[in-house]
């Protein structure tokens, strides 16, 4: 309790912190209210003409089928954070599960075999692996959820195990062991308690890119099944640029830039002040 | 010859433990080690860093397996210990170990820790439990109030108190402290010290002491054995081991330590490292840094011998393994 | 009296607006062991860090007093002018050995290279010069040693390598900071005896900052004891333990009996 007062009260003082977290906290709200029903409903409604101007009624103007822009954006909110809460939330818990186990057994065949199916996914080029669970599941509407958490788990696994290996040989730990309480108990009491610097930094990692890769495989069609996404008012936007229409383009990727920028200045001042060496001060 | 000594508490017989080692062969970290434990004893190991000492704790508190041999605890053999009686062997052996700073873990309060192994060992209902804690706080020195701190916000000298607390509020037989005051200021080193022998008194329990320290283990131990790769080259009581030290290893060890008076002799450097790791010397382990080396030191393992003092009197405790007192 | 190598008058540390080294003044002369003996926290370390400017760069150290090492004022140096005294006139010895060399070296190149910046020899000239200095530090087969990588040696035999290292240039100051806290007792008498020896023999003055009172009493010429950040006691080795003039010193030396002995 002490930590995480010390923790805030340093990321208080972090002015891009604040900022961050002030951006971040912002579309949070934003996501809530269109989860409970209250904003960005009309999304799918072509309530007005095609390709309508910005204007007083339609903020961003109106898309081909004559929807509204900054609906379908604020929307679009939602979906984000949907995809980067569950990849991020999924991906950590995998890769802190499978990387204390690789840690506890360090050096065993269950540590090589974790440490292989790393290497064998840490191999394949990214959005290839990606893109192709995801056309494999097509039509499926988690397939791009699956896709994200069987390669982000790695580098928190990666993170974890190193963390594991040297908290293991502690004396703490050595004392725990020697009364003899069971391996699960002692990892789960005393040691990955003390890997939580890593798992929240690394969730909001894998959270941001959830995020990009989402507009990715949705701006290539292999993303967002039922729905609206910024990956897929991007898409759109592809046509619509060349005839002089930047509703789609500015809105998703101006959303897109603010989140971002928001979620980064947040993760740096995180790292910062729960880093444990500048614990001392 | 065997001597005549009560029922020990802790009896280790002939024990060896390997290390795995990187590539093929394995590492012989203790080799053929023997040492009785009576109830409320102190013993004190001692060695310089990869002697084995820590080896030796791992053993007793079975973290780690035996290549061969046998620990009895109160007659009974530790490996073949079954679930209950398992759990009440490992309530009974406690460890403290050397780093202050890792000794509790960090995100728990003093509080938790302490309860963690009277929970765990179904010690006491949840009003005795609170005494017992408190008690036991209060018999290493510190207040109550410091139950509800993090490791954090202790102090070295405190936090081995803790440390020591947890291992108590078990009501051991024997605790096994493993380098238990090394990192901590001679003061306070002091405190700990004449702490374990007030506890030692007024419950009873006995210590395996290991330590690098010969001024540490010569206040704290009734008996101490000394460790030189991987082997106890002289066991005996304490005093008497240190006044008449008859392995050449013992020698050169007590000849290197700095007295804190100018007009002492100075202290003697031996020359020469311990034996690598993959190269077991043959012969006596000592004989490739001993100034009285012989044909036979370099060729077969010394047996253990008794020591026999300058009245001529052979000692039935003092005992060594070395060819200089066997022929 | 011959003049003082190092002069240290009124040095103050400040952490804030705490002094943990408190108007410290004390002198070194070459060829001596001047040994600094203090608890953990007693602002020994800090003494040393001031010495040697490395307490420069962080905001919140300051430092007031006087440094001079012979003509040289080091107080008022620039932090490039001290890089300049640092290695070749103050040599540092630490508590972890380790840390200290590089492990993609072998130890004969790390110790040849401090030759060649600091002496200006060649490659070859350097080589010797190395092997030289290790057989001064009790180093029986150099040549295997200097073929060799740091992480292969012993505590001891680094120890030993990093002394040779900082004697190389023949400085006028050593300090050494618990540089066998680490080791074991027989490696420690290996280390602080060719330690020692080097430092008369080349006329280098060391400060040996230690917290063992067997160490002082063994290896020091001179003792200074500190508590709280400030200076108790300045004396002959042979007059501290015969007669300490503050009672802390005192209790000190029988604590330090009734452990050791």
């Amino acid at each position: 309790m002490m930590a995480m007062a010390r923790t805030l009260s340093r990321l208080r003082q972090d002015r891009s912190g604040l900022a961050g977290l002030s951006i971040v906290a912002l579309f949070f709200l934003v996501s809530i209210a269109v989860w409970a029903g209250w904003l960005g409903q009309d999304w799918s409604a072509a309530d007005g003409a095609r390709w309508e101007g910005p204007g007083p009624a339609h903020w961003f103007g109106t898309n081909v089928l004559g929807q509204d822009i900054f609906e379908r954006a604020v929307y679009s909110v939602r979906t984000a954070f949907e995809i980067g809460l569950v990849v991020a939330l999924l991906s950590t818990v995998l890769g802190a599960a499978l990387g204390a186990v690789a840690g506890w057994r360090g050096n065993t065949w269950i540590d090589g075999a974790i440490t292989w199916l790393k290497g064998v996914l840490d191999a394949i080029p990214f959005y290839l692996f990606v893109a192709a669970v995801a056309f494999a599941l097509r039509g499926a509407p988690w397939a791009m959820h699956l896709a994200m958490v069987a390669t982000f788990w790695t580098t928190t696994a990666r993170l974890v195990r190193a963390e594991v290996l040297k908290i293991r040989s502690l004396d703490y730990v050595r004392s725990a062991r020697a009364i003899g309480l069971p391996g699960a108990v002692i990892l789960a009491r005393h040691v990955l308690p003390n890997t939580t610097h890593i798992l929240l930094v690394q969730g909001t990692i894998a959270f941001v890119a959830a995020i990009k890769t989402e507009v990715v495989l949705s701006f290539l069609g292999l993303g967002v099944q039922d729905g609206v996404s910024w990956g897929l008012m991007l898409a759109e936007s592809t046509q619509e640029v060349l005839a002089g229409h930047f509703g789609n383009f500015i809105a998703a990727s101006g959303m897109l830039f603010l989140l971002l920028l928001g979620l980064n200045l947040l993760a740096d001042a995180m790292q910062d002040a729960l880093d444990p060496k500048q614990a001392a001060l | 010859m065997k001597t005549q000594r009560p029922t020990p508490l802790l009896k280790v017989s002939e024990i060896s433990l390997s290390y795995a080692g990187r590539g093929k062969q394995p590492f012989e970290a203790v080799r053929q080690v023997s040492f009785d434990l009576l109830p409320g004893e102190i013993l004190g190991l001692v060695g310089e860093s990869g002697a084995g000492k820590s080896t030796v704790a791992s053993a007793v508190l079975r973290l780690q397996p035996l290549t061969s041999g046998k620990i009895s605890f109160r007659g009974k053999d530790i490996a073949s210990a079954r679930s209950a009686d398992s759990r009440d062997l490992r309530r009974r052996i406690q460890a403290v170990f050397q780093d202050p700073f890792a000794a509790l873990s960090p995100r728990r309060t003093v509080r938790q820790s302490l309860l963690e192994p009277l929970d765990h060992f179904r010690m006491g209902n949840r009003d005795r439990r609170d005494a017992m804690i408190a008690k036991t706080i209060e018999s290493v020195g510190l207040d109550t109030t410091l139950l509800e701190r993090l490791p954090n916000e202790l102090s070295g000298g405190q936090r081995q108190r803790v440390a020591l607390a947890r291992a108590l509020v078990c009501e051991p037989d024997l605790v096994v402290a493993d380098e238990p005051v090394s990192s901590l200021d001679v003061p306070t080193q002091k405190r700990i010290t004449d702490l374990i022998l007030e506890l030692r008194e007024s419950l009873g329990i006995a210590f395996l002491f290991i330590s690098h320290d010969i001024g540490v283990v010569r206040r704290l131990a009734d008996h101490m054995a000394v460790m030189y790769a991987g082997r106890i080259v002289e066991t005996g009581p304490t005093e008497e081991l240190l006044r008449h030290p008859a392995h050449p290893y013992t020698q050169a060890l007590l000849q290197a330590i700095p007295v804190a008076d100018p007009a002492q002799p100075a202290p003697r450097a031996l020359d020469g490292e311990a034996p690598a790791v993959l190269t077991p010397a043959s012969g006596c382990v000592f004989h490739t840094r001993c100034s009285e080396a012989f044909a036979a030191c370099r060729e077969r393992e010394p047996a253990e011998v008794p020591v026999t003092d300058e009245h001529g009197t052979t000692s039935r405790r003092h005992r060594t393994r070395c060819h200089l007192w066997n022929r | 009296m011959k003049n003082p190598v190092l002069s240290v008058r009124d040095l103050s540390v400040f952490i804030g607006d705490q002094a943990v080294v408190d108007r410290v003044s004390f002198d070194l002369y070459a060829g001596e062991v001047l040994a600094l003996v203090g608890e953990s926290g007693c602002g020994k370390t800090k003494t040393a860090e001031a010495i040697m400017g490395l307490l420069a760069g962080d905001a919140k150290n300051r430092r007031t007093g006087s440094i001079r090492l012979g003509e040289q004022e080091l107080m008022s140096m620039s932090e490039a002018e001290m890089r300049r005294i640092r290695g070749r006139e103050i040599s540092m010895v630490f508590q972890e050995p380790m840390t200290a060399l590089d492990p993609v070296f072998s130890n004969g190149e790390q110790l040849a290279q401090q030759f060649r910046r600091h002496r200006g020899q060649s490659r070859r000239q350097a080589r010797d010069s190395a092997a030289e200095m290790l057989t001064h530090v009790g180093i029986q087969d150099p040549e295997r040693i200097m073929r060799s990588y740091p992480h292969q040696l012993s505590g001891g035999l680094r120890q030993r390598l990093i002394v040779a290292m900082a004697m190389a240039c023949r400085p006028q100051v050593l300090i050494a900071d618990e540089p066998t806290t680490a080791l074991d007792v027989t490696t420690q008498a290996q280390v602080l005896g060719q330690m020692t020896k080097l430092g008369r023999e080349i006329g280098t003055a060391i400060l040996l900052i230690t917290h063992d009172l067997g160490v002082v009493a063994q290896y020091g010429d001179r003792a200074l004891i500190m508590r709280r950040g400030k200076l108790l006691e300045n004396q002959p080795v042979k007059d501290l333990f015969a007669k300490p003039e503050n009672p802390y010193t005192g209790s000190l030396i029988a604590a330090a009996r009734e452990l050791s002995t």
